[in-house]
C-alpha cells in the first residue's frame, strides 16, 4: 500500500478507536488525581520517616530499627542502659574483694550493686518494659545478686568453720572436727552449684548486653574470679578432707570408747520415720550425740545394754545423699550414709464465696497439701497466684491444710491457682487446678445499660432520620393581581367612529395605559386579520405589519401606533396621555376607515 | 439525572476518605473507628446536600438506609469509647 494511504488508514483507524472508547469522566478524573497526591505524599514521608527515629536518634546502633531491640525504644533504651552498664560493672569489685579475702569491702560492694539492681528493677517497672530485653537482663541480673549474696555468705560460713577447726583441734573434740568437715563438704556442694548457675548465665548476659554496645569485661573477669573463689575453697576442703580423719584418729587413739551407729532404713521421704540407732561401751545414761551433716541433730542417753536410739522424721533436709554419725564424749562413730527421696506433692484450691473487705472484693481460699502417699505437708508456704500473679500466700497447718484471703480483687474474671514451690523440704512443687472467679464491678450492669442507650439513641435517629422529609420550599408569594381579562369586543365589518370608539373604551376600561395600548394594538391586529383572510396578518411582527399597510390610506397612523406599541410594550416605556390618545384615535380611524383594502 | 447523583456520591465520598486516610497516616493517628466516623460525616452530609424535597432519587434513598446503619454503628462505637474511658 502507498504511504499515503497507510497514513489515511491509520488515521482511519485512530478515529475509529477514538470514536469507540468513551469519554473519560470528569469525576474519574478527579479521584485519579487525588489519588495520585495521596500516594506522592507516601513517598515522599516515606522518605523522611515519620513512624521510626532517624539513625543520628539512635542510642545505639540497634535502635536504628526498632524492631529489632525488641520493642526497647530510644527514649526508653536512654533511660536505662546507663543502670544496665552500671550493674554489669559492678559484679567484678564483689567477687574480686572475695577472692582477695576481703570480706568487708566485699560486703560494701555487693550493697552498691545491689542498689543498682534494685534501681534497674524499678525502672522496668515504672516504665512497663516488661516485654523488652531489658526485662530480660534484669531477671537475669537479679538472680546474679543472689548468687553474689549467697556466694559472700559461704565465703563468710567458709571463714568462720576454719576458725572453729582450729578451735576443736585444740579442744581434741573429735565429733565437732568432723561435723566441721562435713558442714565443709555440704558448703563446697553449695558453692560449685552456685558458681555453675552464675556461669550458665553468662552466655545469655554478655550477648544481649553487647547487642546494645555495652562492655562486658568486667562482668566476664567475675565469672572468672569466682571460679577462682570456688578452686581455692575447694583446695581448703580437699586438705581438710584430709587432715581432720588423721586428727581424728590421733585423738581416738588415745583409748575411746568404741560406738557404732546405723540408720534403719537408709532411706525414705517426707514424712517418714528413719532410726538413727546404735551402741556404745558405756554405762547406761551416757549422753549420746546424734549427728547429721555435720550438724548436731539430737542428743539421746544410752540405755542399760548401752543402746540408743533417735526417730528421725525425713522433714526439713534436702534431698539427696546424707551422712550421720554418733558421738560420746571423745568417742565418734564411723559415718552412716542415708538418702532422701524427693516426693511429689498434690495441692488444691477450693474458692468460697467472695465478701467486701476494707473497700475492696476478697476471696476465701483454702486447701490441702499433700504427699503423693496422702502425708499431709505441714509448715509449708503455699502462695495463691491471680492471674499468674503472686498475691497472697501462708503456711500449711498441722494436717496440711491452709486457710486464708486473696483481698484487694480487682472488679472482672480471674483465674486462681494455688502454688508450692518447696524451699527446704525434700518436694516437688505443684499447682493447682485453676479456679475462675468474677467479681462484681460496676461495669457489670453500666456496660449493658450504656450499650442499650448508645444503640438505642442510635436507632431512634436512624428511624427518625429516615422518615424526615425535607420541608416543601414556601409557596412562591402571590402575585399581584393582574390586569382584568381583556374584553371580546365584537365589532360589524364597516364599523362608524363611534362604534369604534366604543370598542376602545371597552378595551381601556379598568386598565393602566400599558395594558390599553397593547390591548388596542391586539385588536386592531386581529381586525385586519378578519379583514384581510389568507394573509395570516397576525403571524406577523408589529412592524412587519406595519409594513404591509404603509402604502394604505391608514398606513402612517398604523406605524404610529406600532411605534408606541413597541415602547410601551417592549422597551418597557410608560405611556404618556400623549401616546394613549395617539393610539386610541388611530384605533378609530384604522378600525372605522383606514382598515378598509 | 439519576447517573449523575450516583457518581457524584461515589467520587466525593472516595475523595474524603483518601484525605482522611492520608492526614490520619501523616499524624500517625491510624484509627479504625476514628476513619469509620469521618467517612460517616462525609457521607451524610454528602446525601442532605444532593437530597431534594420533592423528588427523592433511587440512589439518594438507597444511600439513607446505608447512613441509618452507620449511625447504629456510631452509638455501638460511643458505647464503647464511654466504657474505655471509665473502665480507666
Amino acid at each position: 500500500m502507498r504511504l499515503p494511504d497507510l497514513r489515511e488508514g491509520a488515521a482511519t483507524v485512530r478515529d475509529r478507536v477514538a470514536a469507540g472508547l468513551p469519554p473519560l469522566r470528569r469525576e474519574w478524573g478527579a479521584v485519579l488525581a487525588v489519588g495520585l497526591v495521596a500516594l506522592a505524599l507516601l513517598l515522599v514521608f516515606a522518605g523522611q520517616p515519620l513512624l521510626y527515629a532517624a539513625k543520628t536518634d539512635a542510642v545505639t546502633p540497634s535502635h536504628e530499627d526498632v524492631r529489632a531491640t525488641g520493642a526497647l525504644t530510644r527514649t526508653g533504651g536512654a533511660l536505662v542502659l546507663p543502670e544496665w552498664a552500671t550493674s554489669l560493672n559492678l559484679t567484678a569489685p564483689v567477687v574480686l574483694d572475695i577472692r582477695l579475702g576481703d570480706l568487708d569491702a566485699a560486703s560494701a560492694d555487693l550493697e552498691a550493686y545491689l542498689r543498682s539492681g534494685r534501681s534497674l528493677n524499678g525502672l522496668v517497672w515504672r516504665l512497663d518494659m516488661t516485654d523488652t530485653d531489658v526485662a530480660a537482663f534484669q531477671r537475669n541480673n537479679s538472680a546474679n545478686m543472689a548468687a553474689l549474696t549467697r556466694l559472700l555468705n559461704q565465703s563468710e560460713e567458709f571463714g568462720r568453720l576454719g576458725a572453729l577447726e582450729v578451735q576443736y583441734r585444740d579442744a581434741k573434740d573429735a565429733a565437732m572436727l568432723r561435723s566441721v568437715q562435713l558442714q565443709g563438704e555440704e558448703l563446697r556442694r553449695a558453692v560449685r552449684q552456685n558458681y555453675e548457675a552464675y556461669a550458665a548465665r553468662q552466655a545469655g548476659v554478655v550477648n544481649l548486653s553487647q547487642e546494645y554496645g555495652l562492655d562486658t569485661t568486667a562482668y566476664e573477669q567475675s565469672v572468672l574470679d569466682f571460679a577462682a573463689v570456688v578452686k581455692a575453697l575447694e583446695g581448703r576442703q580437699d586438705e581438710r578432707a584430709a587432715s581432720v580423719p588423721e586428727t581424728i584418729r590421733e585423738i581416738q587413739q588415745s583409748g575411746v570408747l568404741p560406738i557404732t551407729f546405723e540408720v534403719v532404713p537408709d532411706e525414705g521421704g517426707y514424712g517418714d520415720i528413719l532410726s538413727m540407732q546404735g551402741t556404745v561401751q558405756a554405762p547406761a545414761g551416757t549422753e549420746v550425740t546424734v549427728f547429721s551433716d555435720g550438724r548436731p541433730l539430737a542428743g539421746v542417753v544410752s540405755g542399760g545394754d548401752g543402746r540408743f536410739a533417735f526417730p528421725y522424721r525425713v522433714e526439713r533436709v534436702d534431698a539427696g545423699r546424707h551422712a550421720a554419725y554418733a558421738s560420746a564424749g571423745p568417742a565418734i562413730s564411723d559415718e552412716a550414709g542415708f538418702t532422701v527421696e524427693e516426693r511429689n506433692t498434690t495441692i488444691d484450691l477450693a474458692v468460697g464465696e467472695l465478701f467486701v473487705e476494707g473497700g475492696s472484693w476478697a476471696a476465701p481460699c483454702a486447701g490441702n497439701l499433700t504427699t503423693g502417699d496422702g502425708v499431709p505437708v505441714r509448715d509449708a508456704y503455699v502462695e495463691i497466684y491471680v492471674d499468674d500473679r503472686e498475691w497472697a500466700g501462708n503456711d500449711t497447718a498441722e494436717n496440711g491444710s491452709y486457710a486464708f484471703n486473696a483481698t484487694s480483687l480487682e472488679p472482672g474474671r480471674h483465674n486462681l491457682t494455688a502454688r508450692y514451690n518447696p524451699d527446704d523440704l525434700p518436694l516437688n512443687r505443684s499447682v493447682s487446678a485453676p479456679v475462675e472467679v468474677v467479681v462484681p464491678s460496676l461495669m457489670d450492669w453500666l456496660a449493658p445499660l450504656l450499650y442499650l442507650l448508645g444503640l438505642g439513641g442510635a436507632a431512634v435517629g436512624a428511624v427518625l432520620y429516615l422518615r424526615r422529609r425535607r420541608a416543601a420550599p414556601a409557596p412562591a408569594p402571590a402575585r399581584v393581581a393582574g390586569p382584568p381579562p381583556e374584553p371580546v369586543v365584537e365589532l360589524p365589518p364597516a364599523p362608524t367612529v363611534e362604534e369604534a370608539a366604543g370598542a376602545a373604551a371597552l378595551l381601556e376600561a379598568g386598565v393602566d395605559g400599558r395594558e390599553a395600548v397593547t390591548r388596542l394594538y391586539r385588536r386592531l391586529a386581529r381586525e385586519l386579520d378578519a379583514r384581510h383572510p389568507g394573509e395570516l396578518l397576525l403571524s406577523l411582527t408589529p412592524r412587519e405589519l406595519a409594513a404591509r399597510f404603509a402604502a394604505r390610506p391608514a398606513g402612517e397612523d398604523l406605524g404610529a401606533l406600532v411605534r408606541v406599541h413597541e415602547r410601551v410594550r417592549y422597551a418597557g416605556h410608560e405611556p404618556t396621555e400623549e401616546d394613549i390618545l395617539l393610539v386610541r384615535e388611530t384605533f378609530i380611524h384604522v378600525i372605522s376607515e383606514g382598515g378598509s383594502h | 439525572m439519576r447517573v449523575r447523583t450516583r457518581e457524584t456520591i461515589v467520587v466525593v465520598l472516595v475523595i474524603w476518605s483518601l484525605v482522611v486516610a492520608a492526614f490520619m497516616l501523616l499524624n500517625r493517628a491510624l484509627d479504625l473507628e476514628v476513619f469509620f466516623v469521618l467517612a460517616l460525616l462525609g457521607l451524610l452530609v454528602l446525601v442532605e446536600l444532593t437530597d431534594t424535597s420533592t423528588v427523592q432519587p433511587g440512589p439518594v434513598r438507597r444511600v439513607k438506609y446505608v447512613v441509618a446503619a452507620g449511625v447504629l454503628v456510631f452509638g455501638w462505637i460511643v458505647a464503647n469509647k464511654v466504657l474505655e474511658i471509665l473502665a480507666r
